[in-house]
């Protein structure tokens, strides 16, 4: 009996694993072919062969040459990298909040990230204020979007350090600054010129086409730390969810590992928005979409989560080039495609994973 | 409480009970005597002067029927009271009652506290059917800000995700979880059509949409209120009388049909009332945030969680609250130039910190 208890389960799990590996090759491969999406005629196998150039270091004489190997591999192949690691982020950060907090609701934002940015930026465009001096605007931007960030994440952990508090009043404490953050941003945006309301709104929406090489190592170790403690401590995040009486019996500390995962997951978040603007949507999705294929433990949903998110991400950001040439930026598309999408995948289900 | 077995455990019990029987009691007279005294303060700030006693001799006077010549001080006083002040503020009481009703209804439908009101996508089709309004122009009647045509759209907009929702909910069967996420997903879509469409406009009409959505009680007039009071008083009333099944509703639906709940039927019944009380006001006032999240959650850590109690203090809790609110910014600015959302985000937030932290027990 027990042989066939396991190979049954072990199949189970090479379901599992095939799903997310399917994915991950689905998503390369849109990836590859994303640095050919663009509203300038370049070709495959131009694109291809402007990307073979740069990685050997030859210099295109022709003007027009330089201009496309400029497109695809300054514009074009950053932009790909960092949607895949961005959406991996956020799919991650998703998965882990939710699992940890034990809401459906709950996504990569929910400690207030996003507002805290939003009011960095707001701050920033008005004013001027900025954390580093001296900083170039796009640099003053981002130090400013990135500490702002993490205001709310660092009263939550400092109430929930002191005071012994469920994971439903953590994400109320969260809820509460972001109230105070985003209040303080409408006041500002609501007596400030068109033009600078516009800039804000356009930082707010979102968007891949900001972030250039320079973002791709940094977003890079981010992500490869943020898999690595998280897929550590993926066991652990098992028993959390359970209850937090069940997880001390099993050994696990419940409240550190929450503040824990909250700390990195915040970090990371925050990394992503400050070179993308908020993206919505994907981190609450596709932990849910993964659910939906590999259940709920997170050995596999954290990495399956993570191959959702960045095949959402890039498949959505590739859509909105081929649709818009003026520039939908890529959390529309997203909302547009996915929401419907969600909607079907979610009433089709046969069991609720909650 | 602590499982004292003395002789006169029954007595003590009882005087407990009794003790928090009065609590609650108290706590709505105290929330029901402040909704009066603001009412005059909400009539008595603004740019003419006009004493307190003035005012309430103002209001008897209109409800005894008296009239004024025109152009007198005393016709220029009651007009002021009367037409300016007087509708704002009964607004502004109704307005916030009925979003804390909604947000406990809501919260206790979808058994989750980080509900609100807008949860099921109301908030997005009421801002998508502005932005149809003011950017495409599409709408029945001219659309101007506070205009008719804006009004109706809002409301015909907001009433598309309650459809939705109510034709998902027999289909998501007993979790709530799928509800939500509907909601969510729906919320997202209309979202991002609202932003498509805001991408293509200019900076001025963007700004116009965004004073929209922040949500304002600066353009209310008495034709604002007979909609939307009938609407909230009834759909509180009716709640109100349905509290004792949402109490049952919360345990979850095995427990529901074990006492003779049909479960399905109350969501969407809930859902429905509630989706029209928070459609009416949003349509007038914009997306007044905060309120209906946070109203229920004071109420509880203050009283209980029983909703037969939690529905008529959050009614009152939430009309102090959002008239003490606009008193506030209107003080502040008299010209409107502080949303009203903003004072509530900054009065309650701290309320709100400080209750969490100081909570012993879960409520939750």
């Amino acid at each position: 009996m027990k042989s066939v208890f396991q190979s049954d389960y072990m199949r189970q799990n090479r379901r599992k694993i095939i799903f997310t590996l399917v994915l991950i090759a689905i998503t390369a491969l849109i990836a590859v072919y994303s640095i050919c999406v663009t509203q300038y005629p370049i070709s495959f196998s131009e694109a291809w062969q402007i990307v073979c150039n740069n990685l050997d270091h030859v210099i295109p004489t022709e003007y027009a040459d330089r201009l496309k190997s400029y497109i695809v591999w300054d514009g074009l192949v950053p932009r790909a990298i960092v949607g895949i690691l961005v959406g991996a982020i956020l799919g991650i950060s998703g998965a882990v909040m939710q699992s940890t907090i034990r809401n459906p609701l709950a996504d990569p934002y929910t400690t207030g990230i996003s507002s805290g940015a939003l009011l960095g930026v707001t701050l920033f465009v008005l004013f001027g204020v900025t954390i580093v001096p001296d900083a170039g605007r796009d640099a003053g931007m981002f130090a400013s979007a990135f500490v702002f960030a993490l205001v709310p994440c660092a009263i939550i952990v400092l109430f929930s350090v002191f005071r012994k508090v469920t994971p439903t009043a953590m994400i109320l404490i969260g809820i509460a600054v972001m109230y105070i953050f985003n209040a303080v941003t409408t006041l500002l945006r609501y007596t400030c010129s068109y033009e600078d309301s516009a800039t804000i709104y356009s930082w707010a929406v979102g968007t891949l086409g900001k972030a250039g090489w320079s973002a791709v190592p940094f977003l890079l170790s981010v992500f490869l730390v943020l898999l690595a403690t998280v897929m550590a401590l993926a066991g652990s995040i098992n028993v959390l969810a359970s209850d937090d009486q069940a997880a001390v019996a099993l050994g696990v500390n419940p409240q550190r590992l929450r503040i824990g995962c909250l700390i990195i997951v915040s970090l990371a978040t925050t990394a992503a928005v400050c070179y993308t603007g908020t993206i919505g949507f994907v981190g609450l999705i596709a932990p849910h979409i993964a659910r939906i294929f590999v259940g709920s433990n997170n050995r596999y949903l954290i990495p399956s989560s993570a191959a959702v998110g960045a095949f959402i991400l890039i498949a959505a950001d590739c859509l909105a080039r081929v649709v818009g040439t003026t520039g939908v930026p890529v959390g529309v598309v997203t909302a547009l495609v996915g929401g419907p999408l969600f909607l079907l995948i979610l009433l089709r289900q046969k069991k609720s994973s909650w | 409480m602590k499982g004292d077995h003395g002789p006169d455990s029954g007595t003590a019990l009882k005087s407990d009970y009794k003790s928090y029987t009065g609590r609650k009691v108290i706590f709505i007279t105290i929330c029901a005597v402040a909704a009066v005294l603001l009412l005059g303060l909400s009539i008595y700030i603004g740019g003419s002067d006009l004493s307190l006693g003035r005012i309430y001799e103002l209001l008897w006077h209109h409800l005894c029927g008296w009239t004024y010549q025109k152009g007198t001080d005393d016709f220029l006083d009651d007009f002021v009271v009367w037409n300016v002040r007087l509708p704002r503020a009964i607004f502004a009481l109704v307005a916030g009652a009925g979003l804390a009703v909604g947000g406990v209804v809501m919260q206790s439908v979808m058994k989750n506290p980080l509900a609100d009101p807008y949860t099921t996508g109301i908030s997005s089709g009421a801002c998508l059917g502005v932005a149809v309004a003011v950017i495409l122009g599409l709408s029945f009647t001219n659309a101007g800000i506070g205009s008719a045509g804006l009004v109706l759209n809002a409301f015909l907009f907001a009433v598309i995700p309650m459809i939705l929702i109510i034709i998902i909910a027999p289909r998501a069967g007993s979790s709530t979880a799928t509800l939500i996420l509907a909601g969510v997903a729906i919320s997202y879509l209309f979202n991002a059509l609202t932003t498509l469409l805001m991408m293509s406009t200019d900076a001025e009409t963007l700004s116009l949409v965004y004073r929209w959505q922040v949500g304002s009680l600066t353009n209310v007039k008495w034709s604002s209120v007979p909609l939307m009071f009938f609407i909230n008083i009834g759909g509180i009333l009716t709640v109100s009388f349905l509290a004792a099944r949402l109490n049952i509703l919360v345990l979850g639906d095995d427990s529901a049909k074990s006492l003779g709940l049909n479960a399905d039927a109350m969501r969407v019944l809930c859902l429905f009332i509630l989706s029209l009380m928070v459609a009416s006001v949003v349509s007038y006032a914009g997306i007044i945030g905060f309120i209906g999240l946070v109203s229920p959650h004071i109420v509880r850590m203050l009283i209980d969680a029983d909703n037969r109690f939690v529905i008529p203090a959050s009614a009152a809790f939430g009309a102090v609250f959002l008239l003490g609110a606009d008193i506030i910014a209107r003080w502040l600015s008299p010209t409107d130039a502080v949303p009203v959302g903003v004072v509530l985000a900054f009065i309650g937030a701290p309320i709100f910190l400080y209750l969490i932290i100081r909570q012993k027990k879960a409520i939750w």
